[in-house]
């Protein structure tokens, strides 16, 4: 059998030819159609049910993202508080802390009862001062926090409130210790209450200090004359003043007070 | 960024892969017409052609995610033609078709194409309707392979990768179905 021209044995291109020439028959118009409905519909192209699903993907999303954000802010600010509050001391609980507890660390001597001091003597006492002003309790004693925010003697006190200027004065010396907490708060929100404890106010920050807990410190300052009578208190008052102690005097007054409500009080003990 | 038409199969189906739908339209284009043939000469019956034919893209279709390039798209397509139709025969148990048998009847007869091509003359008609004739008497494996090569463009390796078998083999079969049709052509050349 004679092959064609350019025919090999797997190839015969007159073959090949005759085949195109008949071979057209063609798959109906209704295939087509369905076929390329399901190959859009497979990858979500399509007028589809799927595709009406996706075009609501997108505000579903963000809907469920706002509802789930705004969801974890209400929660963090319900324990934001709590949560900041175990990595401080406890100034709570050291404010209600029994007299008696007191008195009894005061006896075992000056070294004692700063061993006993549970603030961290690395810790500025701004900044202790300030967290302890933003946690406070509401029915804290004032006289103490400012002890602890400053050593420096503010002039010209006010009749009637005579710790107030001192915890303004101590409101600035802590300040940039409040933006490091601001800053702080702003990476991990916390409470509104302590938002508001902290407020930019020389007022607030005052109202906050009067509010504060009894600091450690504090006591320290008179754990030597907690069995000494009022005299004693006062002599140590006027003691400081001279020496210039102006805000730790203060202190050891407001206290005094606290413990002697009825003894009145001489001029060189007067808050200044 | 729209598809490109005249990108390869490979790159057509990869993008479908990837999700683009005109991707698909395109190899559809391609190949619909040989996919249809191929089936519809294997089957000699145009209803059951289309039922397999939409069962072969539907599976493209479906497994277009697992799509990688190991061959040519053609012996891709071809192979899950062939299966399909294999898997047919299987089921129904008529691989083996004869004239002769009672269900000859259902079978359609070979006529060519009329209509689509207008300026064919009489004698090219008759022409073409003994080669498809000789082309329906030919073993479904010798007929499988002329087809595979003249509809899908596969080469003798291809074939043997889309129909399962050796290539020694698949050339035979193809070498055979070319002799047959040459002595049954001889009278019109």
């Amino acid at each position: 059998m004679a092959l064609n021209p350019g025919t090999d044995m797997e190839h015969d291109p007159q073959l090949a030819a005759d085949y195109r020439r008949v071979s057209a028959e063609m798959p109906p118009a209704s295939l087509d159609d369905r076929l390329r409905a399901a190959a859009r519909r497979e990858v979500g192209a399509g007028p589809s049910r799927k595709r009406f699903g996706s075009a609501w993907q997108m505000p579903l999303s963000l809907a469920a993202v706002v509802v789930l954000s705004v969801t974890m802010v209400l929660m963090m600010r319900e324990e934001g508080v709590d949560r900041i509050a175990p990595d401080l001391p406890p100034p709570a609980a050291e404010a209600v802390a029994p007299q008696v507890a007191v008195e009894s660390a005061a006896r075992q001597g000056r070294a004692e009862a700063s061993r006993l001091s549970p603030v961290p003597e690395a810790l500025p006492p701004a900044v202790t001062g300030t967290q302890q002003a933003d946690l406070a309790p509401a029915n804290a004693t004032p006289p103490l926090m400012a002890k602890a925010k400053s050593a420096s003697a503010p002039p010209a006190p006010a009749p009637g409130a005579p710790l107030r200027d001192e915890s303004v004065s101590a409101e600035r010396n802590v300040a940039p210790a409040q933006e490091t907490l601001r800053a702080m708060r702003r990476s991990a929100p916390v409470g509104a209450a302590a938002d508001s404890a902290a407020g930019p106010t020389p007022g607030g920050a005052a109202t906050a200090a009067m509010s504060a807990p009894v600091p450690v410190e504090g006591r320290v300052l008179w754990h030597d004359l907690v069995n000494e009578p009022a005299e004693k208190w006062l002599q140590r008052i006027a003691e400081w003043r001279r020496a210039g102690r102006t805000a730790d005097a203060n202190l050891l007054l407001a206290e005094c007070r606290r413990r002697f409500p009825d003894l009145p009080l001489p001029d060189d003990a007067a808050v200044r | 960024m729209p598809t490109d038409p005249d990108a390869t199969d490979e790159t057509l189906m990869l993008g479908y892969r990837d999700g683009d739908a005109a991707a698909f339209d395109i190899l559809y284009v391609r190949h619909k017409g040989g996919v249809y043939r191929y089936l519809l000469r294997q089957c000699r019956n145009a209803a059951l052609a289309e039922e397999l034919f939409q069962d072969v893209w539907m599976n493209l279709i479906r497994a277009r995610a697992g799509y990688v390039v190991q061959a040519r798209f053609s012996t891709y397509l071809y192979r899950i033609a062939h299966n399909r139709l294999m898997d047919h025969f299987r089921r129904h148990d008529n691989h083996t078709v004869s004239l002769d048998d009672e269900s000859a009847a259902a079978i359609d007869e070979p006529v060519a194409p009329a209509g689509l091509q207008p300026d064919i003359s009489a004698e090219s008609r008759a022409q073409a309707a003994q080669l498809l004739t000789l082309l329906e008497k030919l073993p479904d494996e010798q007929r499988e392979a002329f087809v595979l090569q003249q509809e899908g463009g596969l080469s003798v390796e291809e074939i043997a990768e889309a129909t399962g078998v050796a290539r020694e083999t698949a050339k035979s079969r193809l070498r055979y179905a070319l002799v047959k049709l040459r002595e049954g052509m001889q009278s019109w050349r």
